[in-house]
């Protein structure tokens, strides 16, 4: 971890926020780098997976339009929920959460730094993981480059969905036990709506790579948005207590 | 006590803590003077630690008002001037003593050119740059009195600050805490030890139950402070 440059993080500034949020990337950053804990087992799990899922549901190309955009969805939110469970893993440690919220630092950009994390850590897990998957369902076959690329944002807006109540979440149950069990209890009900429109949309995409999918592509960034919006006006409040 | 010093004391009103319906603190008054360490005592369960965390702004309190230098302060306010030693280090074990002085150097928007010269203050230069979460109980205990350091708060608020610190870490903290007195800060510590106790506090303020038992000033002749707080000791802790 290098040393920032000196500056209030407590004057209420989108400057002041987004180097909060930048000085807390860092610090887990620094933390992961060193321990490879998070990022390993995220990766092994989605590999695993795909492995398995490769495994038991490959049948036919027809088959593959049908098991693949529920496939991809599981291994992309099964994953990215254990990073969700060791994402305040080292505010827990000490009360170091604590001590964080008596520094000027604002909880939005400890929201905001902590979701920052997890979108770098879904991110890198879904640039290994679903190549692989795609290589095992022959999926590239399905897809040109105009489909590549609004499956990869559908992709995006579901992660970013998916990790913007997470994140939350998963701050508000670092003290409760069984966390890790309650977390997808309480989140996948919430990310269902943008769950659903990513199936859709994967679905279409595969099936036809002219598919229109501006529609679930609009609603998801517009889900995106609100949950957004609702976290980081809900975050300072929940997390004080 | 000069105008000047009472214009930097913490002055705390009618503070309340409840939990569930178990009150923990029950409408205590009390001064934190400029300049002078105050010793808060109290049997386990006392209230003593809700105390530090309600005046730290780690909790809310049920009821009561704290003012600092004359106006009245939020719990948010206290996070950011009060510097704060509570049981937990608020220290990242996976980061070394290096990191997270530079994080709270960060945190607090203060530059990290200081940073060797307080590790070497704390006794840590030589591990600095070990992770945290390979050092003892002691070394920990001063590297969260560095964190304080780092920012240089006005009112500093040491929950058990000896806990863990062998002979030579309590005279190096004794040695910390009379600076302190000497720059004008308002000190605040909780112990068990008498020793401490006597040795460093001019007033002290004693909890039992959850209230305030007896709130008052030491006596400035030293062997007379000490019975002063021996007696304090024997009646309300035992």
């Amino acid at each position: 971890m290098t040393a920032s440059e000196p500056g209030r993080l407590d004057d209420g500034s989108l400057g002041a926020l987004l180097r909060g949020a930048r000085l807390i990337f860092d610090k887990d950053w620094t933390i992961e780098r060193r321990s490879r804990e998070v990022a390993f087992s995220m990766l092994t799990f989605s590999l695993l997976a795909t492995l398995v899922f490769a495994l038991g549901f490959y049948v036919d190309d027809d088959k593959v339009r049908a098991y693949v955009p529920g496939i991809l969805w599981v291994v992309v939110l099964f994953a990215g929920t254990l990073g969700l469970g060791r994402l305040f893993d080292s505010e827990r440690e000490s009360d170091c959460l604590g001590g964080l919220l008596l520094s000027p630092l604002e909880p939005r950009a400890l929201y905001l730094g902590k979701l920052l994390v997890q979108l770098v850590f879904v991110g890198a897990m879904e640039l290994c993981t679903l190549p692989v998957l795609f290589l095992f369902f022959d999926v590239f076959q399905l897809l040109d480059a105009r489909s590549a690329t609004w499956l990869t944002l559908v992709i995006v807006l579901g992660t970013i969905g998916f990790s913007i109540v997470g994140t939350l979440f998963a701050a508000l149950l670092l003290d409760v036990r069984m966390r890790e069990v309650l977390l997808p209890i309480v989140v996948y009900p919430l990310v269902t709506p943008v769950f659903i429109e990513g199936v859709s949309a994967t679905r279409a995409l595969l099936s036809d790579p002219r598919a229109d999918v501006l529609d679930w592509v609009m609603l998801m960034a517009a889900f995106d948005c609100i949950y957004l919006g609702l976290a980081v006006a809900l975050f300072p409040k929940l997390v004080r207590g | 006590m000069t105008g000047r010093e009472a214009a930097g004391n913490v002055q705390v009103h009618g503070l309340a803590r409840t939990f569930g319906r178990r009150p923990v603190l029950r409408d205590a008054t009390f001064t934190l003077p400029r300049g002078a360490v105050t010793a808060i005592i109290g049997q386990n369960g006392a209230g003593k630690s809700t105390t530090f965390n309600v005046l730290s702004g780690r909790i809310p309190p049920t009821a009561g008002r704290v003012h600092y230098a004359g106006t009245e302060t939020t719990e948010r306010d206290r996070g950011r001037s009060f510097g704060y030693v509570a049981h937990a280090s608020f220290l990242y074990g996976a980061l070394t003593a290096r990191e997270n002085l530079t994080l709270v150097a960060a945190l607090h928007g203060r530059p990290t050119d200081g940073l060797p010269e307080i590790l070497e203050r704390i006794g840590l230069t030589r591990a600095a740059d070990r992770a945290v979460r390979t050092y003892s109980r002691g070394m920990t205990q001063r590297l969260a009195i560095g964190r304080l350091l780092v920012f240089d708060p006005p009112v500093w608020l040491l929950d058990e600050p000896a806990s863990g610190l062998d002979a030579k870490g309590r005279t190096w903290l004794e040695a910390e805490i009379r600076g302190l007195v000497s720059a004008g800060k308002v000190v605040a510590l909780s112990s068990h030890s008498r020793d401490l106790v006597a040795e460093l506090a001019r007033h002290v303020v004693v909890l039992a139950g959850g209230r305030i038992a007896h709130t008052g000033p030491l006596p400035e002749d030293r062997a007379a402070a000490a019975a002063e707080v021996e007696r304090l000791f024997s009646e309300h802790i035992g």
